[in-house]
């Protein structure tokens, strides 16, 4: 495996400036802290974290967009703060809220003037532009004007744009964010195909749990500038831990069942959940002594409600500072 | 090379698509065209009452207008949408030009173009020709290079404004007016001749902002307004004015860029 990203004691720190009456006063915000990681050429990684923890400044600093405060980044051996151009030819970018299509030209239109843009040989792109047609379904829709597709079609249009030039790393800043079902699946397809037959290196950015869940074996989460997490999905589960589920029928329904260790987190009708951790055979004997119970049964958490509730913690400390 | 043709691509692209509504199109040609016969009226009004301004008559200063507004209005239809640049800063789109593997000038210069604008180029280069016809000057191989060269350095100089005005805009939030106040200030002061002008004022055009340079010399030479005394080098002053402002642009341009990609906003 060769590393592709190398990153080494990355720091960004804005300076504000606010204004007090006639006087500015300086204020730091460090929007990335001394994160350091890699990443091997075709690995395909999640990177999570609540809104204003650094998500997307780290990203502007591996795309050469921003320059680092202090640290070392490196994509394919090469620093995107001195070589901005050289950088942006192997990368691939797709931020979900904005587009790099032409409004008013038909997709087609738009990739043949990205093709020229980043230089890609005309047969090259006819080639993978009739891959992309195919894998993403863009067809019916290449001839008809950016701003008259439906959300999911431009983000499949997005998609095909950002993968045109043969990039060797893409990233994806929510790339499902308000799609169907259906268009989401043809993304996630997309992306699993492009990561597994191209060996492309993919960097994605959701708060859809189901495109992390499928798509990376590989999770990143960042909290206050701070890389907090590096590993698989089901060690950051089992590392924050929500603790299982027992849910307990009774005959009837009954008042909360006060039971050490548990925390009774929904009632409807005589079905009880109780949050707990710990040993749940100590927990279902000291049930089956409070109540008559007539069925039990416990639930994993889930990695919804593991995320969730990271970002719930992170966006509630980070109010008092948006941004980054 | 390769970049001319992008540019000419992009262009082509945006020319298509408005063009794509001909009579909207028409219309707002027109409506500029209008515009700059407004300043051409109040010119004409000023010599209802004046036989003579400085010592030039109302078709010479007609040349000169038609040259200095020529200049202007195609620097206009090439780099006039640069003031919708600190939207594009606040909004973010302008991230998205950083992550394509071309220069950022040449993207944001390329991702507009306003055809219609094209209404004042006509017009001017219309008084320019009716202006010199009237006054029965001669056409050669020089005056055509030299008319050419005037054009296009003038062009060249108010597209340097312009852009730095605008990446002005990457340090302070919103100055474009100061530069618009230039640039179409501009136009007025050099479509008269600066003999007209006060000292400070005269000063301040030629050297402060080489505006003056972009037509005063050369037309004074060809409607026969320029003192015998003066240096001939002066009708071509112009260019290296032109290609040094260009330069220092780009200059401007970059450590823009720069200062942009240091914090972020």
């Amino acid at each position: 495996m060769t590393t592709l990203i190398e990153v080494e004691h990355l720091t960004k720190v804005f300076i504000r400036r606010q204004r007090a009456g006639l006087r500015y006063t300086r204020s730091e915000h460090r929007a990335v802290d001394d994160i350091s990681f890699t990443v091997d050429a075709g690995e395909f990684v999640g990177y999570l974290g609540p809104n204003g923890a650094g998500k997307s400044t780290t990203i502007k600093m591996l795309t050469g967009i921003l320059v680092p405060t202090s640290g070392r980044v490196h994509v394919a051996g090469l620093d995107p703060s001195r070589a901005r151009v050289e950088v942006a030819q192997r990368v691939g970018v797709v931020f979900g809220q904005r587009s790099q299509l032409w409004w008013d030209l038909p997709l087609r239109d738009s990739f043949e003037l990205l093709r020229h843009v980043y230089r890609v040989p005309a047969s090259t792109a006819t080639a993978n532009l009739a891959r992309f047609v195919d894998l993403l379904d863009l067809g019916p829709f290449l001839d008809t004007p950016v701003r008259q597709l439906s959300l999911g079609q431009r983000m499949r249009g997005d998609l095909a744009a950002a993968f045109l030039h043969e990039p060797s790393l893409v990233y994806l800043d929510e790339p499902t964010i308000g799609l169907d079902v259906v268009a989401k699946a043809a993304v996630r397809g997309f992306l699993a195909a492009a990561n597994r037959s191209n060996g492309t290196t993919i960097l994605l950015t959701s708060h859809d749990l189901v495109d992390i869940e499928r798509l990376c074996p590989r999770v990143m989460v960042i909290d206050h500038g701070q890389l907090v997490h590096d590993g698989a999905l089901a060690d950051l589960v089992r590392r924050l831990g929500t603790g299982r589920t027992l849910v307990v029928t009774t005959p009837e329904p009954i008042e909360p069942l006060a039971i050490a260790g548990t925390e009774v987190v929904r009632i409807d009708g005589p079905r009880q959940w109780l949050r707990f951790e710990g040993n749940p055979a100590e927990v279902i004997a000291a049930v089956a002594a409070a109540a008559p119970v007539v069925d039990l049964s416990i639930e994993e958490p889930s990695v919804d409600q593991v995320v969730r509730r990271l970002y719930a913690e992170g966006s509630a400390t980070n109010e008092e500072n948006p941004g980054g | 090379m390769d970049d001319v043709r992008l540019y000419l691509r992009l262009v082509r692209s945006r020319v298509r698509s408005q063009l794509q509504y001909p009579w909207g199109f028409v219309s707002d040609a027109l409506g500029a065209m209008l515009v700059g016969a407004l300043d051409l009226v109040a010119l004409l009004i000023l010599f209802s009452n004046v036989p003579t301004m400085a010592g030039w008559s109302a078709l010479q200063v007609c040349v000169l207008f038609g040259v200095a507004q020529t200049s202007f209005a195609i620097a206009d239809l090439v780099v006039g949408h640069l003031d919708s640049l600190p939207g594009e800063l606040r909004t973010g789109t302008f991230d998205m030009v950083l992550l394509q593997p071309r220069s950022s000038l040449l993207l944001v210069i390329a991702s507009d173009f306003s055809l219609r604008r094209i209404g004042q180029v006509i017009l001017s280069l219309g008084v320019l020709v009716v202006a010199w016809q009237r006054l029965g000057l001669p056409i050669g191989l020089g005056t055509v290079v030299l008319l050419t060269a005037t054009i296009t350095a003038g062009t060249l100089i108010f597209c340097a404004i312009w852009v730095i005005g605008a990446a002005s805009t990457f340090w302070t939030v919103d100055t474009m007016e100061i530069t618009n106040s230039l640039t179409y200030g501009g136009r007025q002061l050099t479509s008269y001749p600066i003999g007209i002008y006060g000292a400070w004022l005269r000063r301040f055009i030629l050297f402060v902002v080489p505006l003056g340079c972009v037509a005063y010399f050369p037309v004074r030479h060809l409607v026969g307004q320029e003192p015998s005394d003066a240096a001939a080098v002066l009708r071509v002053s112009g260019v290296p004015a032109a290609i040094g402002l260009g330069i220092v642009a780009g200059v401007v341009w970059r450590s823009a860029v720069r200062t942009y990609r240091g914090t972020g906003s």
